[in-house]
C-alpha cells in the first residue's frame, strides 16, 4: 500500500489538480499554509492566519453558536434529508448497525460500508441508488474511557453518507460535492459563509485512494468528502473508471454547533436528559458546565489517566477544588455515558446482536456493565430498559424499527443484569477465597475465571485493586476464541493447473449416476475429473460417498473450484469413467440440512429473532446447529422448537432454490440471508422454505419439507457465552434411533420388572436403595 | 422406514421416559440396562453382606 505521507506531499505539490475546485474560487476562496501545522487550507476571511483543525484552532461555539437557527437532533437530519432530496438525491433508510455483509466487521463503522461487498477479494460497489444520502448508525469502541467525558466522544453515532459514483456521464464529482456541501452549511443551517473552512488531506485504504477535503466552522469539524479515484497494486497506480464520492458527516455535530451546548451531548439526547435529570434530583447549572467544557474541550484528554490531571487544572483555572468540581461533573458525566451506552445497546440488540464475553457482543456488554456501575456507584434509582424505550421514540424519525424490538432490548437487559449482579457476588466470593488461600493470580487462572465464569479482569479488580492485568488479556481471549480446535483442520490439496470441476448436482439434484474424465490423480488418493455430480464438503454438509468405477470415494472436498475425490484404489489420468453416488448417504445428508434451515426457522419463531446461525455441520448420522441465544435451552423450549419443526415438516411446505444477484437477494430477502456468513460471490443461491426462511447456500436439499421426514432432537447444550447447541437427526435416521431407544426401554424396565411409565420412579428408588446400602455396608465395614 | 405420525409420538414418549431414567443415573441411554442391572447386582450383594 501506498505510504500516506509521501502521498500527502505528492497531493499538496499538485494541489491545483486535487484541491483547486471551481465552485470555491468562484466564491472568492483563497488557499493558504496553516503556519502551526503546516496543512493546506480553503477560507474567504482575509483575516484568518491558522488551519481550523485543532489543535491550531479551539472550539468557538460553545455558548456561541455561529447561526440564527436551533435545530434539534432530529431536525438536523430531517432539514440534511429535505436539502438533499431537492438536490437529486434518494434518501436511503440507515442499514442495520450488526454488519453481517462484511466478514471482516461486527458493526458498521462508517455509511460507506452500507455499499461496500467483497467479491473474490476484492472490495466492490452496490449503490442502491446514485447519487443518495443515508443516516447511518454506526458503532466504535476504542473511546469507551472517554464517552460522557470530553462533550464529544460516543460508542454510537450517525454518520450522514453523502455518496455518488461518477463515470463521467451518471453522478458527481468534486466540484458538486463540495458546492453541495457548502450551501448545506450556508443556506439550510445559516452559517455565514465566511466561518467555513475547508482543508486539505487525502485517504487511503483498502487498495485504493484519494484527495479528501474537510469542512470546518468555529474548530469543529462538521464532515470529511473523500475523493476515491485511484488504485493501487503492486505498486502499479491506475485511474478508476467509476470513481467515488464518500461524503460522511457526524449528525451529532449540526445541532451541536446550532446551540452551541457546553456538549454534544445536551442536544442529542435532549429529551432523556431533561427526565433523567429531574428523575435523579440533578441541578444542572448550565453558565457552570459552559466554563467547564470550554477549559475542558481544550485539553484534548486522550487517555483516562490524563483525565485526572487535566481536572485539576481545570479546577485551578475555575477557582474551585477538585472535590467541588468532581461533586457538580461526574454525575452528568455518567448521565452523559448512560445515554450514550443505552443508544448503542438500543440499536444492537434490537439488530440481533446479544452482549457475551466474546465476539462483538463483548463491546456492548462492557458498556453495558459501565452504565449499571454508574447507576450503582451514584445509587440512581433508574432503569437501562426505560431509557432505551425513550432513545427508541426520540429516534423513530430516523430508526423507525427500534419501537418494534424494544420489549426484546428490555428482556436482553433485564437478564444481563441480573447476571451482572449475580458475576459481581460471585467474583466477591473468589476472590475472597483465592487470597485465603494465597493462590496467585496467574494469567492463566485469569483466562480461566473468565471462560468459566465470565469474571472479567475489571471484576477482579474491584475487590483487589493491586491485580496487574496483562495489557494483551483481551488479545488471547480473542486468539482462544477464533483459534480452531487442532485436528478439525482439513488436508490440504494442490490442485494448481487444474480447470475448476463442472458442477452436475445443481442442474439435476437428482442426478447420481454421471460419466466423466480423469483429469488427474494428485497424492495416489485424489482424483479429479472433469465433471461431477459428487456434492464436496461445503456450507457443514460432508462430501459425498460413492463409487468411481467400482473403486470406493471415502471423501469429497473442494479447494479453488476444483473437486477432489478421495478414492481407495487407482485410477488413470484421461480414463473414462462412471461415478455413482451413494443415493442413501446423499439422501440423509440432504435431509439433514434442510431440517437445519428448518431448525433455525423454528428457533428464531421460539425464541426470538436475535437468533442467528453461529455454526452448523451435517453428517450422515446427525446434524448439528449452534445458534445465538443468551442462556442454556430448557426442556419447554426444546419440546417448542421440536413441535415447530415437526409442524413445518407436516405442512409439507415447497423448498425453492433460485440464482439471484446479491444486490437483487439482499433487496428481496434482506440480511437474514447470510446466516452461514457472507458470500463473496456476485451471484447468490437462495434457497427458501416457503415464506419462512430464505438463506444463501449451496447445499442439497429436500423438494418439499415433507421429504425431511419427522425431526427428532437429541440433545442440547450451552456451548459458549451466547451461544447453544442443537444436535438432531431427521426421517430414517431418527425413526431408527427412537427404535433403538424404545428396545432400550424395555431392557431396562424388564431389569427391574416394571412397566414403562415407572420406569423413572423406579430408577430413582434403585438409585437411593443403592446409596442407603452403601452407607450402611461403610459404617458396618468401620 | 415412513412411520405414521401416532407411531412417532409413542417412540417419542418412550424416549422421553428413558432419557428421564438416565438424566437420574447421570449414564447415556445406551448404558441404562447394563447400570441399572448393575446397580441390581451390587444391591442384592450388599444385602447378602448386611445379613452375614
Amino acid at each position: 500500500m501506498m505510504d500516506k505521507k509521501i502521498l500527502r506531499k505528492q497531493f499538496q505539490k499538485d494541489w491545483e489538480k486535487y484541491y483547486k475546485i471551481e465552485f470555491l474560487v468562484n466564491k472568492g476562496f483563497q488557499r493558504k499554509i496553516c503556519p502551526k501545522c503546516g496543512k493546506g487550507y480553503w477560507t474567504v476571511d482575509p483575516e484568518r492566519n491558522h488551519c481550523p483543525d485543532q489543535p491550531c484552532q479551539d472550539y468557538e461555539f460553545l455558548g456561541n453558536p455561529p447561526t440564527q437557527k436551533r435545530f434539534s437532533y432530529i431536525e438536523s437530519w430531517q432539514e440534511i434529508e429535505k436539502f438533499f432530496k431537492q438536490n437529486g438525491h434518494t434518501s436511503i433508510k440507515q442499514y442495520p448497525i450488526v454488519c453481517r455483509w462484511r466478514p471482516d466487521l461486527f458493526f458498521n463503522i462508517a455509511s460507506i460500508i452500507d455499499f461496500q461487498r467483497v467479491e473474490k477479494g476484492q472490495v466492490v460497489f452496490q449503490m442502491p441508488a446514485n447519487p443518495l444520502i443515508v443516516p447511518q448508525f454506526c458503532l466504535r469502541f476504542p473511546d469507551i474511557p472517554n464517552v460522557g467525558v470530553t462533550g464529544k466522544h460516543y460508542t454510537n453515532f450517525c454518520m450522514i453518507g453523502q455518496h455518488s459514483i461518477y463515470d463521467g456521464k451518471q453522478g458527481y464529482w468534486k466540484d458538486k460535492c463540495i458546492e453541495l456541501d457548502y450551501r448545506l452549511l450556508t443556506e439550510v443551517f445559516g452559517i455565514p459563509g465566511k466561518e467555513v473552512v475547508f482543508t486539505e488531506d487525502l485517504w487511503v485504504g483498502y487498495g485504493a485512494f484519494g484527495s479528501s477535503m474537510e469542512y470546518f466552522v468555529k474548530g469543529i469539524e462538521l464532515g470529511n468528502a473523500v475523493f476515491t479515484e485511484f488504485l493501487e497494486s503492486n505498486g502499479v497506480v491506475t485511474e478508476m473508471k467509476n470513481k467515488v464520492i464518500d461524503m460522511g458527516a457526524g449528525l451529532e455535530r449540526f445541532p451541536w454547533i446550532c446551540n452551541g451546548t457546553p456538549t454534544s451531548y445536551d442536544i442529542i439526547f435532549e429529551p432523556i436528559l431533561k427526565r433523567l435529570k429531574k428523575q435523579v434530583g440533578i441541578n444542572y447549572d448550565k453558565d457552570f458546565f459552559l466554563k467547564y467544557s470550554k477549559l475542558a474541550g481544550n485539553l484534548n484528554i486522550d487517555e483516562v489517566r490524563s483525565i485526572k490531571k487535566a481536572r485539576e487544572r481545570v479546577a485551578e483555572q475555575l477557582g474551585v477544588t477538585v472535590d467541588i468540581l468532581d461533586k457538580q461533573v461526574k454525575p452528568m458525566e455518567a448521565l452523559y455515558a448512560i445515554c450514550d451506552h443505552t443508544k448503542a445497546l438500543t440499536m444492537a440488540i434490537s439488530d440481533g446482536m446479544l452482549p457475551s464475553n466474546v465476539g462483538g457482543g463483548y463491546n456492548l456488554r462492557v458498556i453495558l456493565r459501565r452504565a449499571l456501575g454508574f447507576i450503582d456507584d451514584n445509587r440512581w434509582n433508574i432503569d437501562l430498559g426505560d431509557i432505551c424505550e425513550m432513545h427508541a421514540k426520540h429516534l423513530k424519525p430516523i430508526a423507525p424499527g427500534l419501537e418494534e424490538n424494544i420489549e426484546i432490548v428490555k428482556k436482553i437487559l433485564e437478564i444481563e443484569k441480573q447476571r451482572f449482579h449475580e458475576t459481581k457476588l460471585r467474583t466477591k466470593r473468589i476472590v475472597e477465597k483465592m487470597i485465603q488461600d494465597q493462590e496467585e493470580f496467574t494469567e492463566d487462572k485469569m483466562l480461566k475465571l473468565y471462560d468459566s465464569e465470565g469474571i472479567t479482569p475489571e471484576l477482579i479488580n474491584d475487590f483487589k485493586p493491586d491485580l496487574k492485568v496483562p495489557e494483551d488479556f483481551y488479545v488471547k481471549v480473542t486468539e482462544k476464541h477464533t483459534t480452531p480446535p487442532k485436528g478439525i483442520e482439513r488436508e490440504e490439496v494442490n490442485v494448481e493447473g487444474l480447470p475448476e470441476t463442472k458442477i452436475l448436482f445443481y442442474d439435476n439434484p437428482k442426478m447420481t449416476e454421471f460419466k466423466a474424465k480423469v483429469l488427474k490423480m494428485i497424492d495416489d488418493k485424489w482424483v479429479v475429473l472433469d465433471q461431477t455430480a459428487f456434492y464436496p464438503e461445503s456450507g457443514g454438509q460432508k462430501g459425498d460417498l460413492g463409487f468411481i468405477n467400482n473403486v470406493p470415494v471415502s471423501d469429497t472436498q473442494k479447494f479453488q473450484g476444483v473437486v477432489v475425490h478421495r478414492i481407495l484404489g487407482k485410477l488413470e489420468k484421461g480414463q473414462e469413467v462412471k461415478g455413482t453416488v451413494n443415493v442413501y448417504n446423499r439422501q440423509i445428508l440432504t435431509q439433514h440440512h434442510t431440517a437445519t434451515h428448518v431448525v433455525n426457522t423454528a428457533c428464531r419463531q421460539i425464541l426470538g429473532p436475535w437468533v442467528w446461525q453461529h455454526s452448523a455441520e451435517k453428517t450422515s448420522k446427525k446434524a448439528r446447529l449452534d445458534v445465538t441465544h443468551y442462556e442454556a435451552l430448557t426442556d419447554e423450549s426444546v419440546q417448542k422448537i421440536e413441535d415447530k419443526c415437526n409442524e413445518i415438516v407436516k405442512k409439507n411446505y415447497p423448498v425453492i432454490t433460485e440464482v439471484l444477484l446479491r444486490e437483487e437477494a439482499e433487496k428481496k430477502y434482506g440480511f437474514r440471508i447470510y446466516q452461514g456468513g457472507v458470500v463473496p460471490e456476485k451471484n447468490l443461491r437462495i434457497v427458501s422454505i416457503d415464506r419462512l426462511d430464505h438463506e444463501a447456500c449451496g447445499g442439497t436439499h429436500v423438494s418439499k419439507t415433507g421429504e425431511i421426514g419427522f425431526i427428532s432432537i437429541t440433545k442440547t447444550k450451552r456451548v459458549q457465552d451466547g451461544v447453544v447447541r442443537l444436535e438432531f437427526v431427521a426421517g430414517d435416521v431418527a425413526t431408527k434411533q427412537l427404535k433403538e431407544g424404545e428396545k432400550l426401554l424395555k431392557e431396562s424396565c424388564d431389569a427391574l420388572k416394571v412397566k414403562e411409565e415407572e420406569l423413572p420412579q423406579k430408577v430413582e428408588e434403585l438409585f437411593n436403595e443403592w446409596k442407603d446400602k452403601r452407607k450402611e455396608v461403610k459404617s458396618l465395614n468401620r | 422406514m415412513q412411520i405414521s405420525e401416532k407411531e412417532w409420538k409413542e417412540l417419542k414418549r418412550k424416549e422421553k421416559l428413558l432419557r428421564q431414567s438416565s438424566d437420574i443415573l447421570k449414564v447415556e441411554s445406551q448404558d441404562l440396562p447394563r447400570v441399572i442391572q448393575r446397580f441390581v447386582n451390587e444391591i442384592k450383594e450388599m444385602d447378602e453382606k448386611l445379613k452375614g
